[in-house]
């Protein structure tokens, strides 16, 4: 549910929030997370809620928008490889299905969906272990929205670690293997797949235990 | 596989096809500045007969060659989302250190170097109070800059301060194949910096945290990070530029660049560099930078007087913000 704290959860083990208690594990494996830059070079990858505000760039180009967190894959010595950067853009947007003429269109000119699907593409390309996802369907088209399910699916069965954030109840029980349910900024219940039904979970985020 | 291999590849090219004509519109901005500067050009010279010469382009390269070192900074930091009004001060104040260390017998590089690093300390103090403290770049530096300005005064009591040194002189006064020194730092300066902010990963940073600063924070890049070495950059050239003026004026003098703010401003707006953040290039500023200082030189030669220039001026600014208002409604159709 909206307000239930997923977003500063999330924002904490990306490390663009102070982090009150707890240790974050990759693959297994402890890291310490100091910021942004860190957590991706710590294979952690989030797309954030507010796709305008907190994604992109909307005045640059959708070349630019998916290198910006992989500058140091597309570069040598600090300097751009220009045909690099270019080839990776032409990749992501024929691998998700953006639906543009040139990837030189500024994304301001794109649709929701295809806003999105930029975002997304920017976080592969960083080839993240985790890839947290918040809210990734929000205000977008039915097409996309079923594009985005898919994409989830093939990556976790590829074997990426993959949290996916939403207050759509359908769509977490269709793409979700394990939910976990928080409420008033923490954890109130966890459910697997097979046992997960919108009764449960709704009573988990709603209903006061005493 | 074959076939889909090769049509990736036709898509690529198809891309790569496009992106030249995106590239051709985004020069026809530039397009658009030459325009004005052979307008400005056209007009002056057939007012003026000498106006349109040899010695006078150099007269006008020489001129701009101050104000052409603090756009670099100005182009750099309203790009990224900042501004810096103290380096007109900074240079000014870096002008009367220089001189003063000369008199005191202290060797013209250990000067030069102590004025970088002051330029450099004062860029600091800057990005700390915007960083740190949260205050609005434009108020902030505004107050840097007064600061400045009254310390340039305090450590030369009001006086312009004579510079005797023939070494130091020479760093401002050489002329190399009849090209003055300031003219070759100018572009030598405008070259290396084109070069940073197009083509590598901290010019796009710059850009990035510029057009969005969160989106810029959760991609890795720090924006508090960017912006300091933006400022410690604005702080450094501005140094520069007014321990290169003393030399070549033989003079520090507190008063010696300020004001000229404004026009490096003007001249990164003119150039298209946008108050949005996250547009705008070295190049234009350049064309900017010429087109302002071709515009003032040639009132001068129609015997303007100064208190009509700072009119004409103002509306020189005015003209390029509404430029720039108008590429950006034309940009976002």
């Amino acid at each position: 549910m909206v307000g239930a704290g997923r977003t500063e959860t999330v924002f904490s083990i990306f490390g663009a929030d102070h982090l009150d208690s707890g240790e974050i594990l990759v693959q297994g494996k402890p890291v310490s997370i100091r910021g942004p830059k860190s957590a991706i070079r710590n294979g952690i990858g989030l797309c954030p809620e507010d796709r305008k505000e907190q994604g992109l760039i909307l005045q640059k180009s959708i070349r630019e928008n998916i290198s910006a967190a992989v500058l140091n894959k597309v570069s040598k010595n600090q300097i751009i490889n220009k045909k690099k950067e270019v080839k990776l853009a032409v990749n992501t947007v024929k691998q998700f299905n953006v639906k543009t003429h040139s990837i030189e269109k500024k994304v301001v000119e794109l649709s929701g969906g295809n806003q999105q699907k930029v975002i997304l593409g920017r976080w592969l390309a960083s080839d993240p272990k985790i890839l947290i996802l918040d809210e990734p369907t929000k205000g977008i088209d039915v097409g996309a929205k079923s594009e985005i399910y898919t994409m989830v699916c093939n990556l976790a069965r590829n074997g990426m670690g993959v949290i996916f954030i939403s207050s759509e109840l359908i769509e977490v029980i269709n793409v979700c293997d394990n939910i976990i349910i928080m409420k008033e900024g923490s954890i109130s219940g966890l459910l697997s797949r097979g046992e997960c039904n919108e009764e449960k979970v709704l009573s988990l985020a709603m209903v006061n235990k005493q | 596989m074959m076939d889909s291999t090769y049509k990736f590849i036709i898509q690529v090219k198809a891309m790569g096809k496009k992106r030249k004509s995106a590239l051709n519109l985004l020069k026809l901005n530039n397009v658009t500045l030459i325009i004005v500067l052979i307008v400005v050009v056209a007009i002056f010279s057939v007012l003026n007969h000498n106006y349109f010469s040899r010695s006078n382009a150099m007269n006008i390269l020489y001129a701009s060659s101050v104000v052409g070192l603090l756009a670099i900074g100005q182009t750099y930091l309203i790009i990224g989302g900042y501004i810096d009004l103290s380096c007109a001060s900074i240079a000014s104040l870096s002008g009367v250190l220089a001189a003063i260390c000369i008199g005191k017998g202290i060797p013209w590089l250990s000067a030069l170097l102590i004025t970088l690093i002051l330029g450099a300390a004062i860029g600091i103090f800057n990005s700390i109070l915007t960083n740190i403290f949260s205050l609005q770049p434009f108020i902030a530096t505004l107050a840097t800059a007064s600061m400045c300005e009254g310390f340039g005064y305090i450590i030369c009591g009001g006086r312009s301060v004579p510079i005797s040194n023939q070494s130091f002189i020479a760093i401002g006064a050489t002329k190399i194949f009849g090209i003055p020194l300031p003219v070759i730092y100018l572009v030598i300066l405008f070259i290396i910096f084109g070069f940073i902010l197009e083509k590598t990963v901290f010019g796009r940073s710059v850009y990035i945290i510029g057009g969005n600063p969160t989106a810029g924070y959760l991609s890795g890049i720090n924006p508090k990070k960017v912006s300091t070495i933006l400022y410690v950059i604005s702080g450094i050239v501005s140094a520069f530029a007014g321990t290169t003026l003393a030399a070549r004026m033989h003079t520090g003098a507190a008063s010696a660049v300020l004001g000229s703010e404004f026009n490096a401003i003007t001249a990164a707006v003119l150039g298209g560099v946008s108050f949005t953040g996250g547009s705008g290039s070295i190049g234009g500023c350049f064309i900017g930078l010429i087109i302002i200082q071709s515009f003032s030189n040639g009132l001068t030669m129609i015997n303007v007087s100064s208190f009509w220039q700072k009119v004409a001026q103002g509306m020189l600014l005015i003209g390029a913000l509404l430029l720039d208002d108008f590429r950006r409604k034309k940009l976002t159709k």
